[in-house]
């Protein structure tokens, strides 16, 4: 599903460039639950921005569904952010002036699906994430796990091929932490592919399989055995 | 557009309430003051327009004379072919009309019968017939009509002339736009004037010039190509001899209005003055919006991970600043019109708000409308959904860094104008109390003066004895000191002037003198001071062609003493005039104009009502008991008319009523200056302070204290407050000195009225920034620092 072929990212400044990653290749098929790990500045969000088509690689190969993405133009990435890639950030990055219903049902309205259908979508997606009774309510007024569990309900309204999270769980507690994990796993389970940056150890267990980066490298890449 | 992302717009707008309410009140105030000045304007620009011939009326001049011999349009009509209507205006006379127990003078305009083929005047009622051509046949403006016969329609209706047996019969109504140059209460024919004033007919030969003419000519004559025709009809009837002969000539009457009547240089700069406060309103507007929507980049960014395209970005700002700068244009056409009638009041006019009556109106609000709206649009727009998803997620559309200079500029000329203007307020208002703290020289509080009304008698012999008597009566009452009959009182003397020949013993062969004809003890009773001789106040002497002259003119004619020197009217050989008498240089009039040489000339009156006034001088602290006498004496003795009085300086401070205007709109534009150029300023330091929170941050976290900071971010704007105060004071000095040139007696202009002009301004700029200095102090500087 996802190929990244010698990906550098770096930045000139005057006199060096400063390399986030150097010759990154990395494979990911289809039901795949990576998670991304690796100490700060490891270049982990730059690599997860690079697949999910916020950022640019400075050189080298990425192929999206065997296209090559690396070419593509501002039209096709946001074809892309309708219809294949979804995103949960580690800030939530809910639209604070939209109630949790309208920040839902935000991603269809891009899409152009019929009002009628957006509201059957959204109303099944409230009644599985058992937040129905929040709907009417603003970001302001929810905690950080509920905040996160809006954000992957409008991640995934749009049934992507591809759920990307960036430390998910970096501003939740840990019961929060592991009660969004484990709905992260059951999506992978139902088909999705997800790949996560985390720092946390336990929670890369509910992947499939750990990278680990560092300095801008590939160190190790290897399934996880006993997933939790 | 979907409902969505309108909830979100609104939401979003009003989430951040005081930049809404500041942004739209700011470009609501301008657009206001721009369209009160437009209207003002397109009602100058569009003077005369309703007359539908108005391309071919033109006014017949005598080389720049206005008023024409009253047989030349007669002759024109027979003799030149091109001519084809025309009519004469003549507005000397008037006198008393009444409808029932409605009474008034009134000035009767005469016309011929083309008059309203010339002129289109718009028509409420119509009678019968062909408007004025019947004799004693009348039609009377809107206003008139409503003043004798209120609601009732005014046809038919009969008024009668003076007390006698004429009476003019109402056949027309017309509503005559207020932008028309020829303005009338009520016209009838010359046929009727002659009838009813003989002496009409005797002014209306080759000799005098008592009317004006306009005549219609074919439509796509040139008026040039009838000037030799007009020339022939003049010399063959007025221009003989060899003196100069004036060249007949057609003012277009399209440009009446603009050479005559108005200024054009006063309307061409308050059109610059409307565009200039509408522009300023409205970068201001463009900057306070960009600023905001730059802290929506996060959201924008939201919206485009989830997969937002560019177009559909740019459309939701568009949008929301189109819908803003929608209620700010309300806003706008609100104030215009709650203050168009203030305004109003103070010019003297009567604007409409009207977008029949003023075609270009509405075009030129959806124009602003559109154009505020698509530029605070299209430049946050077009910028943030240019911007990286990742930039604008982490927030970062605001780089860091201080402000450059040119974003500072317009802050410093709005500024500027405003510390102009404020010092123009005070220093108008400190010449206005100078004026009316001078000593007039005359006694001002205890003087109260009846405004005798003659025409409104039948008997004039009896009302003549009445008005004998109430003097009589006044003179015996214990708080009166003195009375007196009067043609003029100070403050209120006519513009009227002759040339008097000395016969030696003086300085000049001949002295310009202002003609002031009063009554016996006139000086007595106004309180003015006798230098020399004598003043109208001996009860038996006959003072006929005695004169009594101020100290400005005795020390023109350079007389040490009155000496019953003689003074010629008009010519060497005139009328001989003895002077027994100098006064004081009193205030004949108010202090902005020049002393003059005035004449004060002896007069009596056989029939007591040719007099305008009855002044009354009460013994002080009495001249309360005084005005009740007055109107005890009005009750008993002429019970039908009111008693119309005032207190002698009354009329002298009238005359400075016109710079109460000038301080009143300098006062209008300086608040409309300041409420700008705080918005110029609230909207640069949000935008300047926002681009400092990091630095803000690390201060604070070094341990500079609250304080400290607001001091620091202060004095950064106040900095540009200072040198706009340096920029205005010499313009406005230079301006102001100008202003002061036109005052015969004039206050000094003080440095504090500049100081305290920068002082208010510098004031309210702080007080603009302080609040947001102070928020960006007081933020946890934590929260600034997290994302670095």
């Amino acid at each position: 599903m996802i190929q990244l072929k010698k990906i550098d990212k770096y930045y000139d400044s005057r006199f060096q460039r400063t390399f986030i990653l150097k010759g990154v290749n990395l494979e990911v098929k289809q039901g795949e639950f990576v998670s991304i790990m690796g100490p700060s500045g490891a270049g982990k969000s730059t690599l997860l921005n690079i697949i999910g088509l916020l950022d640019e690689a400075s050189a080298g190969e990425y192929y999206f569904w065997d296209e090559p993405a690396h070419q593509i133009k501002e039209k096709q990435k946001v074809m892309y952010h309708r219809s294949h890639i979804g995103f949960i950030f580690q800030a939530f990055h809910l639209i604070d002036e939209l109630n949790v219903y309208e920040n839902i049902e935000t991603p269809l309205v891009y899409r152009g699906v019929k009002g009628k259908e957006r509201k059957a979508l959204v109303a099944d997606l409230l009644d599985r994430f058992n937040i129905v009774a929040k709907k009417d309510l603003f970001p302001s007024q929810l905690s950080g796990g509920q905040q996160q569990l809006v954000a992957v309900a409008r991640a995934i309204i749009g049934s992507p091929k591809l759920l990307l999270a960036d430390e998910p769980t970096g501003n939740l507690h840990s019961e929060q932490g592991e009660m969004i994990m484990s709905l992260l796993k059951k999506l992978n389970e139902e088909g999705m592919t997800i790949i996560q940056v985390t720092h946390n150890e336990k929670f890369a267990q509910y992947g499939t399989r750990i990278v680990k980066l560092v300095d801008g490298l590939v160190q190790e890449d290897y399934p996880v055995t006993n997933r939790s | 557009m979907n409902f969505l992302h309108f909830k979100n717009s609104i939401r979003f707008l009003l989430k951040k309430k005081s930049y809404l309410l500041i942004n739209i009140l700011g470009l609501g105030i301008g657009i206001a003051a721009f369209l009160i000045l437009f209207i003002y304007v397109y009602n100058d620009f569009t003077y005369n327009h309703f007359n539908k011939n108005l391309e071919n009326i033109y006014r017949v001049r005598e080389g720049k004379g206005e008023q024409t011999k009253g047989l030349l349009l007669a002759e024109m009509l027979k003799q030149i072919p091109e001519v084809e209507n025309g009519t004469r205006i003549f507005d000397w006379d008037g006198y008393r009309l009444a409808y029932e127990d409605v009474a008034s003078p009134e000035n009767v305009h005469y016309v011929d019968t083309g008059f309203f083929s010339v002129f289109s005047f718009p028509f409420i009622e119509k009678g019968t017939g062909d408007h004025i051509k019947e004799k004693y046949n009348a039609v009377v403006s809107k206003d008139f009509a409503e003043r004798f016969f209120g609601n009732e329609s005014a046809i038919g209706k009969k008024l009668q002339v003076q007390f006698g047996n004429n009476y003019l019969t109402v056949n027309g109504v017309v509503d005559i736009p207020d932008n028309s140059s020829v303005k009338f209460d009520i016209v009838t024919s010359y046929e009727t004037g002659e009838s009813i004033s003989p002496w009409v007919k005797q002014v209306h030969d080759w000799y005098n010039t008592f009317s004006m003419t306009y005549v219609l000519l074919k439509s796509g004559t040139k008026p040039e190509s009838i000037y030799d025709k007009m020339q022939q009809i003049a010399e063959a009837n007025f221009l003989t001899g060899e003196n100069k002969k004036p060249e007949m000539n057609l003012l277009a009457f399209k440009n009446y209005h603009s050479e005559q009547e108005s200024n054009r240089t006063l309307i061409i700069i308050l059109g610059v003055i409307a565009i200039g406060i509408l522009s300023i309103a409205m970068v201001n507007f463009i900057n306070l919006t960009i600023t905001n929507s730059l802290g929506r980049t996060k959201e924008i960014g939201v919206k485009k991970v989830v997969g937002a395209g560019k177009g559909f970005l740019i459309r939701q700002i568009m949008t929301e600043s189109l819908m803003v700068s929608f209620i700010a244009l309300l806003l706008g056409v609100l104030l215009a019109n709650i203050f168009l009638p203030q305004f109003n009041q103070l010019y003297d006019t009567r604007l409409h708000f009207s977008f029949t009556q003023n075609r270009l109106l509405m075009p030129v609000l959806v124009f602003i409308w559109l154009l505020v709206g698509l530029l605070s649009g299209t430049i946050p727009a077009v910028y943030l959904a240019r911007m990286g998803s990742m930039d604008s997620l982490r927030g970062q559309a605001i780089k860091n860094g201080k402000v450059g200079m040119s974003k500072y500029s317009l802050v410093v000329v709005q500024f500027a104008i405003a510390i102009a203007l404020i010092s123009g307020t005070f220093l108008v208002q400190k010449q206005i109390r100078f004026m009316i703290n001078q000593d007039p020289k005359f006694d001002k509080e205890n003087v109260v003066v009846a405004e005798l009304s003659g025409w409104e008698f039948k008997d004039l012999e009896a009302a003549s004895l009445k008005y004998k008597r109430i003097a009589e009566d006044l003179e015996s009452s214990p708080f009166v000191e003195s009375v007196c009959f009067s043609q003029c009182t100070p403050g209120n003397y006519n513009h009227n002037y002759n040339t008097f020949y000395t016969e030696g013993g003086s300085d000049v062969e001949s002295i310009h003198l202002r003609k002031a004809y009063v009554g016996r003890n006139y000086f007595k009773t106004f309180g003015i001071k006798l230098l020399d001789g004598e003043g109208f106040s001996d009860e038996t002497r006959n003072y006929e062609r005695n004169l009594v002259l101020n100290k400005k003119a005795m020390e023109t004619l350079g007389y040490g003493s009155v000496g019953d020197q003689i003074l010629h009217e008009s010519v060497r050989t005139g009328t001989a005039n003895k002077i027994i008498g100098e006064v004081e240089d009193f205030a004949y009039q108010g202090a902005q104009y020049e002393m003059q040489p005035v004449a004060h000339i002896f007069t009596e009156q056989e029939n007591y009502t040719n007099w305008s006034y009855l002044c009354v001088k009460s013994k002080p602290g009495t001249s309360l008991q005084v005005v009740e006498l007055l109107k005890n004496e009005w009750k008993t003795t002429q019970p039908e008319s009111a008693l119309s009085f005032f207190f002698a300086e009354d009329k002298l401070n009238e005359q400075y009523r016109e710079y109460e205007k000038i301080k009143q709109i300098i006062t209008w534009f300086s608040l409309v200056a300041i409420v700008l150029s705080c918005i110029g300023l609230f909207a640069l330091s949000s935008y300047a302070i926002s681009r400092r929170i990091k630095e803000i941050g690390v201060r604070k976290v070094n341990g500079a204290k609250v304080g400290e900071v607001i001091a620091l971010l202060n004095s950064d704007f106040l900095r540009w407050v200072a040198i706009s105060f340096v920029i205005a004071v010499p313009i406005s000095w230079y301006a102001l000195n100008r202003w002061l040139e036109g005052f015969a007696l004039k206050t000094n202009l003080s440095w504090w009225i500049f100081a305290l002009a920068g002082v208010l301004a510098l004031g309210i700029a702080l007080l603009t920034v302080s609040w947001q200095s102070w928020r960006a102090a007081t933020r946890n500087p934590v929260e600034a620092l997290r994302y670095e």
